[in-house]
């Protein structure tokens, strides 16, 4: 089996990351900083751990400002419904997942409105200027993905932040397809609301996902419940990171996510990157020359990119090209990638496309196979 | 011996706080804490063995607050 869906989620994940869930059953089964008891407390430990380590990762000031959630989507939806006020207008660019899109849509009944900046390619002077001008008086939020779920195009999330700041406008990033592919420092970007899929880039498993704010203070929960602490209070405490993080936390998922931390720390982003970017940069090179496969992008350049690109073939629906290559044990992710924006922007919204996204794991070989099977499917 | 509990917000800051204070050269124990005056209902502390005042200070320093102090005895 030769697995390409990393953009979905990655697999195989990292031994560490297996073993530190094994071990996270036998060791932390008790309900983290409720009961007070020593297994209790190491339970908590662990989560404080990760909380700290993610914290580093990325250069957030503490560990009070790492929230974990269920996905990225849990965590965008949080910023978006805790921050936005009825009158409120939100920029998104023209690549966004429904992560984003659909609580926006949501939201318009409350008399919150939205509008898309176009994103160039490869042209960021253009797509800081789409920016610059999607932006109105009553613009709250800029809420962008840093890089397309479909195309792959990096967008220069750094000068957005930097003109949102500008105007006095906080940023939200969805990070679910960048985070452990391109390094993110928040002492220098200065992101606002950074939203992050933990079972993706990060190598955590599925059910983990985080939100990376000091401006807790800024946003209303979206769910209230047990925090372990004030239990006589009806009301939710204001103390981050439990302010919300309400209810039992996935201390297993968490456990694994800290070790899919520790995984990227010894192999570093900077290294995992450029394997990634060598293979799909091959594979990019390898498609052009099959003269059936339609690509929608130029070579994906590292300073344009995230390693992933998406194609069709001629006469195909994306759909039947990835049964053809499920049938020989490639797995790849077909159709409109939940992102019917990012599809609507190279005209692929009728067809979708077919998604190779390759990870820390991937081999040369397994891209020799993939261009292979693509070989036979259009001599078929 | 009795020792001074420094009640702090949240089990978050009581082992951001636990690992401050080590740095500082201050042992402290994370505990769970009973209902107090600055704190209606369950809470969590930090169990110092000595300097409570230096402690504080230090916890303080690094923006995290001491909600109140409360004797080792009474959170048996």
């Amino acid at each position: 089996m030769i697995y390409l869906d990393n953009a979905a989620t990655s697999y195989p994940k990292p031994q560490l990351v297996s073993m530190a869930i094994m071990n996270a059953i036998k060791k932390f089964g008790a309900n983290p900083g409720r009961s007070g008891h020593k297994m209790s407390i190491d339970s908590a430990f662990e989560i404080y751990e990760c909380r700290k380590d993610i914290a580093d990762f990325f250069s957030a000031p503490g560990p009070e400002c790492v929230m974990f959630t269920l996905n990225c989507t849990h965590a965008i939806n949080m910023v978006l419904k805790g921050l936005l006020k009825p009158g409120d207008h939100v920029v998104i660019s023209s690549l966004e997942h429904n992560a984003v899109t659909r609580p926006l849509k949501a939201l318009e009944h409350q008399g919150i409105t939205f509008n898309e900046a176009k994103v160039y390619p490869g042209d960021n002077e253009s797509t800081l200027s789409s920016f610059r001008n999607a932006i109105n008086s009553k613009t709250a939020l800029i809420a962008c993905t840093h890089a397309s779920n479909v195309w792959g195009i990096r967008l220069p999330i750094s000068r957005i932040c930097a003109l949102a700041h500008e105007y006095g406008i906080p940023m939200l990033v969805d990070a679910a397809q960048s985070a452990g592919h391109i390094p993110i420092d928040l002492s220098e970007t200065h992101i606002d609301y950074l939203c992050l899929a933990g079972h993706k880039g990060l190598y955590g498993p599925m059910g983990t996902g985080v939100l990376i704010t000091s401006l807790g203070d800024t946003l209303s929960t979206i769910i209230e419940g047990g925090t372990g602490t004030n239990s006589e209070s009806y009301l939710q405490t204001e103390v981050t990171p439990e302010k919300f993080e309400s209810g039992t936390p996935n201390v297993i998922g968490i456990s694994g996510l800290h070790a899919g931390i520790k995984f990227l720390k010894t192999k570093k982003v900077s290294n995992i990157a450029r394997h990634e970017h060598q293979i799909i940069n091959y594979l990019y090179e390898n498609l052009v020359d099959i003269k059936h496969v339609e690509l929608y992008m130029g070579k994906p350049v590292p300073e344009h990119f995230v390693p992933l690109l998406s194609f069709n073939i001629s006469g195909l629906s994306s759909e039947n090209v990835a049964a053809i290559l499920n049938d020989r044990g490639i797995y790849v992710r077909p159709g409109l990638h939940c992102a019917p924006s990012a599809h609507r922007f190279c005209n692929t919204l009728d067809r979708g496309a077919v998604r190779i996204c390759p990870s820390a794991f991937t081999k040369k070989q397994d891209i020799d196979f993939l261009l292979n099977c693509l070989k036979k499917i259009h001599i078929k | 011996m009795n020792k001074p509990l420094l009640i702090v917000s949240s089990i978050t800051y009581a082992m951001k706080g636990q690992e401050i204070l080590k740095r500082q050269g201050i042992k402290a124990t994370v505990r769970r804490v009973p209902k107090s005056q600055v704190l209606s209902g369950c809470g969590y502390g930090l169990l110092v063995t000595c300097n409570p005042d230096k402690a504080e200070d230090i916890l303080s320093k690094f923006q995290i607050k001491v909600l109140g102090r409360m004797d080792s005895e009474d959170a048996q």
